[in-house]
């Protein structure tokens, strides 16, 4: 039977958005959210490369190789497609597995090692950045699913599989209604849905929503050591995403000019003055500020300043409302989400396989 | 097009290179692009404006029948195959024969909410065969029920796909029941798999075809 055509301006459309922001000055690149998501959410067969939440190297090429350039989107005013390619396997590297039977068992082998030479990978090029010492520099750059305000893939499927969820803007996609043609992944800019190639259909990040709706954040936010990932609603005002996007406008989408209004946002990285060949400071921050403007758009130099300047105010041993709010001294305080958990539920979320709480237990927090 | 029966046991019909073929009247089907701006996607409207698809502009189409069981057999040209949906920038060659479930159904809109078609879907990197019912733009939904089996073979530059079902599968409303001596429609679609051509990038015969059924 066949399935109901759908409105697609209606798929395109929530109520209201959530959203989070990174602060690239905290995280450190340990992958943990990007383990928190992988043994989550991806683990089965087919999806062996398929990274919902990864952290890449920047300057890099990032996870799949190239992506940030490889088009879709939209123009930037968000009005005319924008034609996208499709990565292929390559861009991923190869599946391999290690040679623990040689090493381990028929002592064939001294060292493990993959089965097969890797090429490409997520974080492939960590650490490689860009600079001569003493002037040299990378930071590193979280990236999931921006679950786009004007998403192009939910407007590029055929299928009408992806829509934003009502109530928070969730991008998800229908896997019954999916049929693997893979046009969402053209249409994202960011290359942040992945083709699955034994079910057949097209994933993506879900945002983390059977957790967002109790309350609990997204795997990659909770689980983040840097606690750099702060998440809540966008229009609440009070909350974190809302003060550090439009009151104090020190977070930025990520490659605004494609479109599709990202709400996943970024704190940019300050540095350190760079060098002169003497030595000498030079008053320019070693991070290119043409580096950050083509990532994060034209907002980069207001943001730096206001940082700059509060955490200049910090030196000076004054306070500042948005140091404060960075540096998060509650871990609560990086989420307002709507529904509040109760211990119960945190507990539940952050159980080991042997049911057994791997965070404080009641009453220790 | 005509649909001989023949005595022929269901294993002949599903093979494409069986020797009961030579039975079959093939009919040469033109071809041509799907409209672009046809496809639901406005996403994909403008993305894909002036991008080549939709080029296998020939193929040949035969049917026969023993009574109790309907094929179809296809075969077109296509200078590589592509067989792999592996990768993600990996799409396979495919055909579908498409049969109105009323008479006259919509074809280029691949039917309507009250006037279904039916697809049979042959894809070479051996997923399905499907069958597949639509009711309008973006409606299709594919099964795989047993009712529908097919087989394809690449040889000498071409694609030879044989399908093989029953004449009336029953009540179920995802098959058109077809009957010896009522004539029926036909129509025809090829993915080029090389081209990314999927959905509905694809070339069609562009009106209903008269399938007699002897």
């Amino acid at each position: 039977m066949p399935v109901p055509q759908l409105d697609k301006a209606r798929l395109m459309r929530s109520e209201r958005q959530i959203g989070m922001v990174m602060d690239l000055n905290k995280c450190i690149g340990c992958q943990t959210c990007t383990v928190a998501c992988k043994t989550l959410w991806t683990a089965e067969q087919g999806q062996e490369q398929m990274y919902w939440a990864h952290v890449e190297t920047r300057p890099g090429s990032g996870y799949p190789k190239n992506a940030l350039g490889s088009g879709g989107g939209w123009t930037a005013d968000g009005t005319k497609a924008v034609a996208g390619a499709l990565p292929p396997q390559q861009a991923y590297g190869t599946v391999y597995d290690f040679d623990y039977e040689a090493v381990l068992f028929d002592g064939t082998a001294e060292h493990l090692a993959p089965t097969v030479e890797p090429t490409w990978g997520v974080n492939w090029d960590e650490d490689q950045g860009a600079g001569r010492h003493p002037n040299n520099y990378y930071f590193y750059l979280p990236r999931l699913c921006n679950h786009c305000t004007h998403p192009s893939c939910v407007a590029s499927c055929p299928r009408n599989a992806l829509y934003k969820r009502d109530k928070d803007g969730i991008v998800l996609l229908n896997q019954e209604r999916c049929h693997g043609y893979r046009f969402c992944l053209a249409a994202c800019p960011y290359k942040k849905i992945y083709w699955n190639h034994v079910a057949q259909v097209s994933q993506k990040c879900i945002f983390c929503f059977p957790r967002v709706d109790q309350g609990i954040p997204p795997a990659c936010s909770a689980q983040c050591v840097g606690q750099v990932r702060f998440v809540g609603m966008v229009d609440d005002t009070a909350g974190p995403i809302y003060q550090l996007v439009h009151v104090w406008k020190v977070a930025l989408p990520l490659l605004p000019q494609h479109g599709t209004s990202p709400n996943i946002y970024y704190v940019p990285p300050t540095a350190p003055e760079a060098l002169d060949d003497a030595g000498r400071p030079t008053g320019k921050s070693r991070i290119p500020i043409e580096y950050l403007e083509s990532l994060f758009g034209p907002g980069v130099a207001p943001a730096l300043a206001t940082l700059n300047q509060e955490l200049g105010k910090v030196k000076r041993g004054e306070s500042s409302q948005l140091m404060n709010l960075l540096h998060v001294l509650r871990y609560d305080d990086l989420f307002k989400l709507e529904q509040r958990p109760n211990n119960s539920k945190w507990f539940g979320a952050f159980a080991a396989p042997n049911g057994q709480p791997v965070i404080a237990p009641e009453g220790e927090k | 097009m005509l649909a001989h029966k023949v005595t022929a046991a269901k294993a002949d019909l599903a093979d494409p290179t069986s020797a009961v073929w030579a039975k079959g009247q093939v009919m040469p089907v033109s071809l041509i692009p799907t409209p672009l701006v046809l496809q639901p996607s406005p996403w994909l409207v403008q993305a894909f404006d002036g991008r080549s698809y939709g080029k296998l502009a020939a193929a040949g189409l035969s049917f026969l029948h023993n009574g109790q069981l309907i094929a179809a057999r296809v075969e077109w040209s296509v200078p590589t195959p592509a067989v792999s949906t592996r990768g993600p920038d990996e799409f396979a060659d495919a055909c579908a024969v498409i049969l109105p479930f009323v008479r006259d159904a919509p074809l280029i809109t691949m039917g309507s909410v009250d006037q279904w078609v039916n697809m049979w879907l042959w894809r070479a990197d051996s997923v399905g065969p499907f069958t597949v019912t639509a009711a309008g733009l973006g409606t299709t939904q594919r099964i795989q029920d047993g009712v529908l089996e097919a087989k394809g073979i690449y040889r000498d530059g071409r694609w030879h796909v044989a399908f093989v079902r029953l004449l009336a599968p029953g009540t179920s409303q995802d098959h058109v029941s077809l009957k010896p001596g009522t004539p029926w429609q036909v129509s025809l679609a090829l993915w080029q798999g090389a081209n990314q051509e999927r959905a509905g990038l694809k070339s069609f015969s562009p009106g209903w075809m008269p399938l007699e059924i002897a």
